[in-house]
């Protein structure tokens, strides 16, 4: 739901899971799962679709592009607020600095 | 410097293009078709990029067609026709049960495949029709792989015709009754009612509703012709007069759909607020049959079938199997009851948003005036 709300009008299946992989790096994230992710949210009428007009480019196929609705909105809100406290929490413990240097420490040791 | 080659150049070769295009369920085709159309870069990345989507795009499908309820409606009268309950032993010693689940497993699976690629808006009988044939094929499918790989698990030619003529029936009957995806309101999201929407939906439910009554009073003769032959040829008293009170059972279903079943005609060319008024009363009409659909369909063919039971145990001298037999019997019953209840709360739904419409028309009405 970030990932749609972050591309506005652009947001159809490629620059949805192109934007996904970005904010959830170094985890790779399928194509598939994405649909299956966007499909589970339409369900839940978080988010609506609706195809556009086909391209060339795409071999003469249409996009299907999403919006957020405005329970996805509301739910997206809420888990940005739970996301803040798990984040303030772990600050309050560990310090900014110290959270950081851990995070850097992480991914090099990850990269290696 | 060369020019770059324009994304209109590179494009999947055709056939592993139409090969990937089949494997994905029409549902999706057309995005996720032209968003790995997007994606491609050699024809390597286009099918394993193809391959990596199509298993959660198929899931995905399932999980948005798929029917519980419909699909243990369809399958467990399969498992009962390939002789799951005949408590007879196989030409290797094993259960009936064992070897009556392959059929019914592949009936399962094709049912389950068939709803992700196909999902009709509205249902039709033919559509009902090839839908059983294709669960029978693929019944007939798991025993032609079986004779080559396990032998000893297949069914007798005579066990597989008699539970492929069974599957044929009982798929055609649960699916040619069941909601498509068209099952809705003719209301949009905004309350607003388009009249071709309602033209459309009204004469799709008086069809609907004219098929189904047809198909019971077609199967109640149908039931009433096997009764009668067993009320003829029946093994001892007790079972031909189960088979009498069956026969009685059914009349008295054909009896109710003829009387209080059938669909009114919903004037269109009236004025729009007559026309939905007698939308909601046919549409409350159904969901009342739907509702006590235990009290006029089930519980008639009840007393009847337990005594039949009773007769078959007395005339085997082993209850075991027409236990088995009654048992499934009111499983099924049960799940019908539930199938019925559920097609209440969609009607309920349909009601709850023209009785809201009406309300809006009132009120329009008065404010005007």
């Amino acid at each position: 739901m970030t990932a749609i709300l972050s591309l506005g009008e652009n947001a159809y299946g490629v620059t949805i899971h192109a934007q996904v992989e970005k904010l959830a790096q170094p985890k790779s994230v399928s194509l598939g799962a994405v649909y299956a992710t966007l499909d589970r949210l339409e369900d839940k009428r978080l988010i609506v679709s609706w195809l556009s007009d086909p391209t060339p480019a795409r071999g003469g196929r249409s996009k299907r592009h999403y919006r957020l609705e405005e329970l996805g909105e509301r739910a997206l809100h809420e888990s940005a607020l739970t996301a803040r406290r798990i984040c303030d929490a772990v600050e309050r413990i560990w310090g900014v600095n110290a959270w950081n240097q851990n995070l850097r420490s992480w991914k090099s040791a990850r990269q290696h | 410097m060369e020019p770059e080659p324009s994304k209109l150049e590179v494009r999947p070769p055709a056939l592993v293009d139409a090969v990937i295009r089949l494997l994905i369920p029409p549902a999706c085709r057309e995005h996720v078709l032209g968003d790995l159309w997007e994606r491609y870069t050699s024809p390597r990345q286009y099918v394993v990029d193809a391959l990596r989507t199509l298993p959660f795009v198929i899931w995905s499908q399932i999980r948005r067609t798929s029917d519980p309820l419909l699909l243990a409606m369809q399958v467990l009268p399969a498992f009962v026709f390939f002789g799951g309950l005949a408590g007879k032993p196989g030409a290797d010693g094993g259960p009936a049960w064992l070897r009556a689940v392959i059929p019914a497993i592949a009936v399962a699976v094709a049912m389950v495949l068939r709803d992700a690629y196909y999902w009709p808006k509205y249902p039709s009988s033919r559509q009902a029709v090839l839908d059983a044939g294709l669960a029978v094929a693929s019944a007939f499918a798991s025993q032609g792989a079986l004779a080559i790989l396990w032998p000893e698990l297949t069914l007798a030619p005579r066990e597989v015709l008699m539970g492929g003529v069974g599957t044929f029936l009982a798929v055609f009957s649960i699916r040619a009754a069941a909601p498509g995806r068209g099952f809705r309101s003719p209301v949009s999201a905004n309350g607003s009612l388009s009249v071709d929407d309602f033209f459309r939906d009204t004469q799709e439910f008086e069809r609907r509703i004219r098929q189904r009554n047809r198909r019971e009073v077609l199967a109640g003769v149908l039931v009433i012709l096997g009764f009668g032959v067993g009320l003829w040829r029946g093994p001892n008293l007790v079972a031909r007069v189960g088979c009498a009170l069956e026969m009685a059972g059914a009349l008295f279903i054909i009896y109710r759909i003829r009387t209080r079943a059938v669909a009114g005609s919903i004037p269109l060319d009236a004025p729009r607020a007559h026309a939905v008024a007698a939308y909601r009363r046919e549409l409350e009409v159904q969901r009342d049959l739907l509702r006590t659909v235990t009290s006029w369909y089930l519980l008639p063919l009840l007393p009847g079938a337990a005594v039949l039971m009773l007769g078959q145990a007395l005339a085997l001298a082993q209850p075991a199997p027409a236990l088995r037999v009654f048992v499934f019997f009111l499983l099924f019953c049960v799940l019908t009851r539930q199938l019925n209840q559920r097609g209440a709360r969609r009607l309920q739904d349909k009601i709850d948003e023209l009785v809201a419409l009406e309300t809006l028309d009132g009120n329009e009405a008065d404010d005007r005036r």
